[in-house]
């Protein structure tokens, strides 16, 4: 602490500083979040070197993902429903991007985005005891933060790509956050 | 030293061995070390962020009405929920700004914050930034917030996060009128300095 106060402006401006999420235009204390968040940030993506989303979510506790070789199918706290992930609700930047045919996320290769454009990965868990009564209720919640100038040169590779991928275009203009939610 | 070790004869082999261990052990000491170095944790946003209001302690110029007399203490108010911690209140405790003891007050966004100096808006109190800025118009206080816009909406100084680093944009016209002298020491770091006259 003491070392901060005996540095200069220039060198204080330049000392790179661990983001909290209170930084971010949403913000909400932990205490207050309706569930158990985990966070996962581009930093830890880099240094275990995941290259999908499904990578990111293996190293979560409490989820594991199977494959089929066509597909990789998320599972959390034990139980995978043998759907396409239709039960976990994707946000990037704030913005569903479950397909529209199966409802589903997509989480390994499919995934929209290179993993190395996401700034942080939040996994919120729906309320566990929900799952008994009521699986469908059971929310898992991710959200990814993207880069302001990493998010501008991956609208230009967006653009080019089907329309369902717009809602990803239009977040990636004006805020710097990507977003993924999960309903299970 | 590990070569040496392999290529001398089988009569030769242990001490080579033994070379060749303290060199792994040597090789691994340094590994865990530059490791060690690698992960010591950057410190946080809001401990630069303090460490900056303390500096604007230093390097902002009160009017002689505020600061009436030569014991008086600089205060920094904190209006909402303190995102700080510790860090500020210990800044307050060891240091000291132009001569001058620095006091920490606390303040809930509808309650009179106008006796202190430097006035941080936390984001729990951005929707009533406009509100607590009308309130302070005039008076020889340094608002400080983090709130986009913050700087051309009248605050003085504006919290920015530029590819991790903390940054600020000051107001310096808003600073002259309500008779702030802002250092040009500050001026040179800030990112943006906003200056219509």
């Amino acid at each position: 602490m003491t070392s901060l106060v005996g540095l200069s402006l220039e060198e204080l401006t330049a000392t790179k500083v661990d983001t909290v999420y209170a930084a971010s235009k949403y913000e909400q204390k932990t205490t207050e979040a309706p569930s158990s968040v985990s966070i996962i940030t581009q930093d830890e993506i880099q240094r275990y070197g995941h290259r999908t989303l499904a990578d990111v979510l293996q190293s979560v506790q409490g989820f594991h993902v199977s494959n089929d070789r066509n597909y990789a199918f998320l599972g959390a706290r034990g139980i995978s429903l043998g759907d396409f992930n239709s039960r976990v609700l994707l946000l990037v930047d704030g913005h569903r991007v479950n397909n529209n045919l199966t409802d589903g996320a997509f989480i390994d290769t499919a995934f929209l985005l290179d993993v190395d454009l996401i700034d942080r990965v939040e996994i919120i868990r729906g309320p566990g005891t929900t799952v008994a009564i009521e699986a469908s209720t059971n929310l898992v919640d991710w959200q990814l933060w993207l880069r302001r100038t990493r998010a501008t040169a991956s609208l230009a590779s967006l653009t080019r790509t089907p329309p369902t991928t717009r809602c990803v275009s239009t977040a990636a203009h004006k805020c710097h956050e990507l977003r993924l939610c999960i309903l299970k | 030293m590990i070569f040496h070790g392999h290529f001398t004869t089988p009569l030769c082999e242990p001490a080579g061995r033994e070379a060749g261990r303290g060199m792994k052990t040597l090789c691994l000491t340094i590994f865990f070390l530059l490791t060690a170095v690698n992960l010591i944790a950057r410190p946080g946003e809001y401990e630069v962020k303090a460490a900056f209001l303390f500096n604007f302690a230093r390097f902002v110029e009160w009017p002689a009405k505020a600061l009436v007399r030569n014991g008086d203490p600089i205060v920094i108010g904190i209006v909402g929920d303190d995102p700080f911690g510790d860090a500020l209140l210990q800044i307050a405790k060891e240091q000291t700004a132009q001569g001058r003891k620095i006091e920490i007050r606390y303040y809930k966004a509808d309650e009179d914050c106008s006796a202190s100096h430097l006035l941080f808006l936390s984001r729990s109190v951005a929707a009533q930034t406009e509100e607590i800025l009308q309130r302070l118009q005039g008076r020889p206080i340094l608002t400080v917030s983090e709130k986009e816009g913050f700087v051309r909406q009248g605050g003085v100084i504006e919290f920015a996060l530029v590819e991790k680093t903390v940054r600020f944009d000051i107001n310096a016209t808003i600073a002259m009128q309500v008779g702030l002298k802002v250092s040009s020491k500050l001026l040179a770091v800030a990112r943006s300095v906003i200056n219509s006259s």
